[in-house]
């Protein structure tokens, strides 16, 4: 399915994609508000950008010493190709002792990687701990945003479901009634899990060590009772130095949410005494990606998700529309990476607004990669026949000024006459847009008319 | 696995990224005349309580106050200057009962109310996330500006944990609406020495 035809199921309920559209762009104030706080925001913007450029020019090197001086530490450090092997490691080192019951606390890279349905298919209880993932784990549904999973639902379906999953009281719909049942229902799998994954949004290679934000603490909990930890991570997160996670950090909650800082930023160097620490480096195409000048820069994303809030078409559509384990503008560069075909149609599913360029914090150039990729897909040839040929006739057509002096006044003429509906549809426009009213007059003919006034 | 490591490490050498250097750690950075006062409407705006506490002297009285309000009978303090109420073993589960845990902070930072606390080996790591309440000890003079002048203080030579805490467990997973107390803390006071 593409964007567009998914996009319809969520645009039908008019309420729900008013309200999502509005409660992400709430987000996007309070990201404003924070930023207004710090005075150095745009060097800050430029420091982090420079630090991933680097850090990714350098790449193989840095990966190679964070294993070293992890490995002092006492983690052990695995290296993954695709999902599958990804997978296949993290459920060896749970059948290897014998674990059945793992807490897991937020992390795309093992949304990307199918990580939950693996384990479940081998007989392992994953449970997600993030609020939000939790409720989309109960749902048996995807996080349709990466940072808020649980946006697209209202607190009445999550009542609902609390009722049936949860048994809180029929009706209930209080959010904080609601997150206090999930937290005691979480608190035993907490106190019962033999090991704890996570993801990691910094990995250090100067010190060895990892650095995992959450709000709730969930993975805080996650792995300081088990006696294994498990954190999966892209082989892009790493950084340099630790002083450099200041400008990270900095930048990091205020984009995603507003905050100042994540409630628990978690530098963890080496396992607690006791208990292991295992660290799963996975490529599945990141290097591939690297080697790709025009979308190299898209593996900067510290995946704070200030570009999905701010994107009109993320707000009206939904992140599901996406299909894709990270939805929105920086997915709909990420994904068409892995699989052109599957994912041609997000690509188009942006208004070259560039507003997703100006809002994050590692200053990907997303407008100007999204438009990137609308030449490569049709270099394909996998726009679609009929944009091809509506692009072909509109180039032959541009390339004449005379032809196109006369098009244009048909055209004008034509869609006043013509119902809207019909007008829209030769136009190859969708119906879900409308078309501004024409003008009476064109440019070339306001200013021919201007002149002659001028003169007479 | 060791064939893994190796295909990805060849692969990411035959990139053709250009090569960019490190910007460095160089300010301009934001700095505040009066840190006390932006540290506590930070920590506040984070949901966080902060209290100024005259001396070492009056810690316990200000836990056991604390203590009282929230109705925790069980104490687990790592602060030498309050004492614990209730045992707690090395295992980190035991942690799960404990109504308040008292903890000492290296660092605030003014620019987000953060305090940097560590493990330091004293208990499990269950005590910054498990137990019901949290109090945090901070001197007024450990808080620095902002984020760079933090690093600058920290050291990541050995093994160890170490977090930075804004304030207390929260979510706002449900319709944006902010619900504090997700898992973790439920409240987080800063116990501010020196300034009262």
């Amino acid at each position: 399915m593409t964007h567009a035809e998914n996009a319809r199921a969520f645009v039908a309920d008019d309420v729900r994609a008013h309200w999502h559209d509005e409660a992400l762009w709430f987000v996007r104030a309070k990201r404003d508000a924070a930023m207004r706080t710090v005075p150095e925001w745009e060097i800050l913007r430029t420091r982090a950008a420079e630090i991933k450029a680097h850090a990714l020019s350098r790449l193989g090197d840095y990966l190679v010493e964070f294993e070293a001086n992890a490995t002092k530490l006492g983690a052990v450090v695995h290296w993954a190709r695709d999902a599958d092997e990804h997978n296949r490691i993290v459920l060896s080192l749970l059948r290897e002792r014998g674990f059945r019951r793992v807490v897991k606390s937020k992390s795309m890279l093992t949304e990307e990687c199918g990580l939950n349905p693996y384990l479940e298919r081998h007989g392992i209880e994953v449970v997600d701990t993030d609020l939000g993932e939790r409720i989309v784990q109960l749902r048996r549904e995807p996080p349709s945003h990466i940072v808020l999973p649980a946006i697209h639902l209202r607190k009445e379906e999550i009542g609902v479901l609390f009722h049936a999953e949860l048994g809180t009281a029929a009706g209930e719909s209080d959010p904080k009634v609601l997150t206090e049942a999930a937290r005691r229902g979480l608190r035993g799998k907490f106190l019962e899990a033999e090991a704890g994954i996570t993801g990691v949004n910094f990995a250090i290679a100067e010190t060895g060590g990892i650095v995992v934000c959450t709000n709730e603490g969930n993975a805080d909990l996650g792995t300081s009772l088990p006696r294994l930890h498990v954190a999966c991570m892209g082989i892009e997160k790493v950084i340099p130095r630790a002083a450099d996670l200041a400008v990270f950090l900095r930048l990091l909650a205020r984009s995603a949410t507003g905050q100042h800082l994540t409630t628990y930023t978690s530098h963890f160097h080496g396992p607690r005494p006791g208990a292991e620490l295992h660290v799963v480096l996975v490529d599945d195409g990141r290097s591939a990606l690297a080697a790709r000048p025009a979308f190299s820069p898209s593996l900067s994303c510290i995946r704070c998700g200030a570009c999905l809030n701010t994107c009109p078409v993320f707000r009206r559509s939904g992140g599901h529309s996406y299909e894709t384990s990270v939805a929105g503008p920086i997915g709909s560069i990420l994904a068409p990476a892995r699989d052109p075909e599957r994912h041609r149609s997000l690509p188009l599913a942006c208004s070259l607004c560039g507003s997703c360029t100006d809002v994050c914090p590692v200053r990907i150039d997303l407008h100007h990669q999204l438009l990137s990729w609308r030449g490569v897909l049709a270099r394909k040839r996998l726009l679609g026949d009929g944009k091809r040929r509506a692009m072909q006739l509109a180039a032959f057509v541009l390339a004449r000024p005379r032809l196109y002096e006369r098009v244009a006044r048909f055209a004008r003429s034509a869609a006043r006459a013509l119902p809207s509906g019909l007008v829209g549809r030769l136009g190859g426009v969708s119906k879900d847009r409308r078309l501004p009213e024409p003008p009476g007059e064109s440019f070339r003919e306001q200013l021919a008319r201007r002149r002659a006034r001028g003169r007479g | 696995m060791a064939a893994a490591r190796e295909e990805i490490l060849a692969a990411l050498a035959k990139r053709t990224m250009a090569p960019a250097e490190h910007p460095g750690s160089e300010g301009p950075w934001q700095s505040f005349r009066d840190r006390v006062a932006i540290f506590r409407e930070r920590l506040e705006a984070a949901a966080g309580e902060c209290v100024p506490v005259a001396d070492e002297g009056r810690l316990a009285e200000a836990v056991a106050a604390i203590a009282r309000e929230r109705s925790a009978s069980r104490v687990l303090s790592l602060v030498a200057a309050v004492r614990s109420i209730g045992a707690a073993s090395r295992d980190p589960h035991d942690v799960d009962g404990v109504g308040l845990a008292v903890l000492e902070a290296q660092l605030g930072v003014a620019e987000n109310g953060a305090v940097w606390i560590t493990d330091g080996g004293l208990a499990p790591r269950s005590v910054f996330s498990l137990p019901e309440h949290l109090v945090v000890v901070l001197r007024a003079g450990a808080i620095v500006d902002q984020m760079h002048d933090a690093y600058a203080r920290l050291s990541f030579s050995e093994r160890g944990f170490g977090c930075f805490l804004s304030g207390p467990s929260k979510t706002a997973d449900i319709e944006q609406s902010l619900v504090i107390g997700a898992h973790g803390a439920r409240t987080l006071t800063v116990l501010l020495l020196g300034d009262a």
